[in-house]
């Protein structure tokens, strides 16, 4: 193991040891800088004291001894003192001046009695009035104290001047200097021994420093280094050398925490070494299981094989003898119809063993077949399973499939009640698969649901879904109890009371069904409640490499019991349409038979509030789409959230008073008569001017050319009739034709009422043109049920509509 | 003279074969059944059938090459050549259609469907 590598990711950033050393340096430091600045400080306040005690001491004796000697200028006496003054070591110069500015004592025997020149001592006597201390320099360059004392004239009368001159002074507020003492005093002495313990502390300082530097990286180093030990250790222990510990001496806590470290280095090896052992031992026994498991699944592919090949085997030899069998019945019946029938003796013994004969004969047939085909599923289901299939894979239509397979099973109609209903989009639903395949699903589902049914009518129906394709095959039969609902389509079980009433079938067919379904990535399931019939589903996906999820069964499953739950009152039902009056009858009707509704004014008011609001189902005005040119049902079937919302499409409802608002002349009620015809035109006629029957054009637009029970009469009458179906042909026939009226039927036309009228009352050529409007005797609601499309025409068959999509989820037999 | 070859080893299917077949003999066909496809080949040789039942399964030469063989050959390539199996698999009918065989049927099979086929075949009528 590359140890460096792992060293390099636990590496010690920045050591302790360093760590430490800087700060107790740090620490040291600031110890011996304070203490030298306080040493030092307090040495020096020493010091001043010193020299303010000596200087004003030697001032004041001296004042005290020449005080007198000023006033009377007894310079005598002054030179005396002065000279005893000067002889002390530190006095560099003692100047006596008298008020008349003269010197009358000096250091300087030669200045006595000259007068003051110094400007500084010349100012000295005028301002100074008590005792001062400064540091000048001599001219000899040293540096001295001068003080500076007046003598007062209070102070020849009063002894307690200087032991306490602040009294003296209130005392004897008029002050008048007799005279000025100057003595300077040099403390060089003093001030060199004062440097040199300066220069001392800081030498002594920086020695400790250093020392206590380097006192703190060695200590530092002695107190990591265990330390150091145990990382280097851990290091080497994190590399997998599981056997390195750490040797470490001692009573203080890192020995014991590398006790501990030892402790757990020891017990990581032996969990190691336990897991490698648990490991090698796992290992061990997966291969054996392995090998087991592998040795079993062979054998089991073996049995298998066997398996398929037995049945294969036995179903070929089962047909050679049912060949025999077959065919022998045939042949006999054949020859006792032909040959035996004619020559029996009318005796009513030998008539009714010949009934018997003929039934048994048919027993062997019906039953051979059913033999037949029980070895066809056989070999099917194990053709399936062991996967020697042979699929097809080319494109078909589910829905032609769906014809071809009721088209198969009608044979088993004839002898029934039951009719089989297709309901389907008109358009191709294309997959790719094995048609052969999913035919023979159809067939199957299709017979079962027939054998399972005694009357009534059966529905096949094929919707396209999202992704998938669904087919489902729903009977009004027996049905099948809940808990059998996953069981049928296991082998060999029929479900319900198969001792009391077994029906023809091998118990199989629903099998090979779900292994076809499942092979084409699709799925298949039933939904069935006993004595109400049954539902079985496939879902075929559109593209193959998106399969039909299982999730299918359970959105039907759930879907239903959420219908089965619901009361009509629950069902909020939209309704859209521009015409208040329209939606107001709608709701009214809607209102009475229990459902709640809501009004949408538009197609986008429409599309917005079944977003917002859990609509169950939409009543849409498909002129609303015209208009605004908002096309909602595409809206409304692209939303994930408003897809499976079931849409009716409304047309108009004509009324003659609608007709009249759009802009018609009059109206024609329904059906169409020629005396009815005749009576509109003569009536129109007669406010216009020209009124002649025999030159009348009569233009239709929207009725159908043929069977007219009134056109010939018309004809006879000389008036000539002209018909179209398109606007623009409607258009150029009134310009060329100038018909003098034009009736219109709404009903069957491509055109809505509003367009139309648009077209016609736009233009000057037709502004005018008397326009009669066919009105039908049942408000026409052209009601199209988008999925699958179908026409109503009346408020009965929309009420209808909405009850029979509901009250499906109540019967709990069909999805929406 | 019309003729029919019957080529099947299981007597008893050869025996159904033959009473299905029988009503044909009124219209002047003639039938002739042999039990391996050896004596089938051989029976070809002497006389050549308009149709030849041909079971797949049979000793010596089987089903499917008997038809090769039939069907290699000019003089014998127009026999009418049916195949009976009790093999239902994709893989035997896309092999015996393969081998040239006119028409492939399952066992079981419906004896007034062989006559039907076979008087079709032969132009014959038959009453019912």
């Amino acid at each position: 193991m590359p140890s460096s590598e792992l060293e390099n990711s636990h590496s010690v950033k920045v050591s302790l040891k360093y760590k430490f050393a800087v700060f107790s340096t740090l620490l040291i430091l600031v110890v011996c800088f304070v203490l030298s600045a306080f040493l030092i400080e307090k040495v020096e306040e020493e010091l001043k004291r010193q020299i303010h005690l000596r200087g004003m001491n030697g001032i004041l004796n001296f004042a005290q001894n020449a005080k007198y000697s000023i006033t009377t200028e007894n310079r005598g006496f002054l030179r005396a003192i002065v000279e005893r003054e000067i002889m002390k070591e530190d006095v560099t110069h003692v100047v006596v001046i008298n008020e008349r500015s003269l010197y009358i004592g000096h250091s300087n025997p030669q200045l006595v009695g000259r007068a003051v020149e110094d400007t500084y001592e010349k100012t000295l006597l005028e301002t100074t009035d008590h005792a001062t201390v400064s540091r000048i320099t001599i001219p000899s360059g040293e540096t001295v104290y001068d003080f500076i004392l007046p003598v007062l004239e209070s102070d020849i009368y009063t002894e307690d001047r200087y032991s306490n001159p602040t009294e003296a002074r209130k005392r004897l507020p008029e002050r008048k200097n007799l005279g000025i003492i100057r003595i300077g005093i040099s403390f060089k002495k003093m001030e060199d021994s004062m440097r040199k313990t300066y220069d001392s502390v800081i030498y002594i300082s920086i020695v400790i420093a250093l020392v206590s530097i380097f006192l703190a990286f060695w200590y530092g180093k002695i107190l990591i280094k265990p330390l150091t030990e145990m990382t280097r250790t851990a290091n080497r222990l994190a590399s997998g050398y599981l056997d390195e510990r750490v040797e470490i001496t001692g009573n203080d806590e890192i020995s014991v925490l590398a006790d501990n470290f030892n402790t757990m280095a020891k017990s990581l090896q032996e969990s190691r070494s336990n897991l490698w052992k648990l490991n090698k031992d796992l290992e061990y026994i997966v291969e054996e299981r392995t090998a087991e498991v592998k040795k079993a699944y062979e054998e089991l592919q073996q049995i298998d094989e066997l398996k398929s090949t037995f049945l294969s085997t036995v179903s070929h030899e089962l047909r050679t003898p049912l060949t025999s069998i077959l065919g022998f019945a045939k042949m006999i019946e054949k020859q006792f119809h032909r040959n035996i029938i004619a020559v029996l003796p009318e005796e009513p013994r030998v008539q009714k063993s010949k009934d018997t004969i003929l039934t048994n004969l048919e027993i062997i047939s019906v039953e051979s077949n059913r033999l037949a085909r029980l070895i066809n599923d056989v070999l099917d289901l194990a053709k399936i399973e062991s996967g020697k299939m042979n699929w097809q894979k080319q494109e078909y239509d589910l829905v032609e499939l769906c014809q071809r397979a009721i088209n198969n099973v009608q044979g088993l109609l004839n002898q029934s009640d039951v009719t089989i209903e297709l309901r389907s989009v008109n358009h191709p639903l294309r997959l790719v698969g094995d048609p052969d395949r999913i035919l023979q699903v159809i067939t199957n589902l299709l017979s079962n649901a027939i054998k399972f049914t005694k009357e009534g009518v059966i529905i096949c129906c094929v919707e396209h879904k999202e992704h998938y394709i669904q087919a489902y095959i729903k009977d009004p039969g027996i049905g099948i109890a809940e808990e059998d609902l996953l069981k049928v389509f296991d082998k060999f079980l029929q479900v319900g009371d198969t001792l009391t009433n077994k029906p023809k079938g091998t118990g199989l067919g629903l099998s090979i069904c779900r292994e076809i379904i499942e092979f084409h990535h699709g799925q298949i399931w039933a939904d069935s409640s006993i004595g109400k019939g049954s539902t079985f589903y496939i879902a075929l996906p559109i593209d193959e490499s998106r399969p039909v999820p299982s999730s299918v069964k359970e959105v039907t499953f759930r879907l239903q019991s959420k219908l089965e739950r619901m009361t009509k009152a629950e069902y909020v039902i939209l309704i859209a349409d521009e015409d208040p009056e329209v939606r107001d009858i709608l709701q009214d009707s809607l209102e009475r038979e229990g459902y709640r509704t809501i009004q949408a004014v538009n197609g986008k008011d429409a599309y917005d509030l079944a977003m917002e609001y859990p609509v169950n189902a939409i009543l849409l005005d498909i002129m609303m789409y015209e208009i605004d040119g908002f096309d909602t049902p595409h809206h409304l079937k692209n939303n994930p959230k408003t897809k499976n919302i079931p849409i009716i499409l409304l047309s108009i409802v004509l009324d003659n008073k609608k007709v009249m608002q759009l802009g018609a002349t009059a109206y024609i009620t329904y059906p169409m008569e020629a005396e009815k015809i005749l009576n509109r035109t003569t009536e129109i006629l007669r406010n216009e001017s020209n009124n002649s029957l025999s030159n009348t054009k009569l233009a239709f637009f929207g009725f159908p050319k043929n069977n007219k029970n009134y056109t010939r009469e018309l004809k006879n009458m000389g008036i000539e009739l002209d018909f179209h179906d398109t606007l623009p042909a409607l258009r150029k026939a009134i310009e060329q034709e100038r018909p003098t009226i034009l009736f219109v039927d709404f009903k069957d036309s491509k055109v809505s009422p509003n367009t139309f009228f648009k077209s016609i009352r736009n233009e000057s050529q037709t502004v005018n043109l008397p326009v009669v409007v066919v009105i039908h005797a049942e408000p026409i609601a052209k009601v199209i049920d988008a999925y699958p499309m179908r026409r109503i025409f009346s408020m009965q068959d929309i009420l209808g509509a909405i009850n029979e999509l509901f009250s499906k989820g109540k019967k709990g037999k069909e999805t929406t | 003279m019309k003729r029919i070859l019957i080529a099947e080893d299981e007597s008893h299917l050869r025996f159904l074969l033959e009473q299905t077949l029988e009503d044909l003999t009124d219209h002047g066909v003639e039938i002739e059944s042999v039990e391996n496809g050896q004596l089938a080949l051989e029976s070809i040789a002497i006389s050549k059938p308009d149709i030849l039942f041909l079971d797949v399964m049979m000793p010596l030469v089987n089903g499917f090459e008997v038809c090769e063989t039939i069907k290699g050959n000019d003089a014998t390539k127009d026999i009418f050549v049916i195949m009976l199996t009790a093999k239902g698999q994709e893989i035997d009918r896309i092999r015996g259609e393969s081998a040239g065989a006119n028409l492939y049927l399952t066992k079981p099979f419906d004896p007034y469907e062989i006559v039907k086929i076979a008087a079709r075949h032969l132009d014959i009528t038959l009453q019912d």
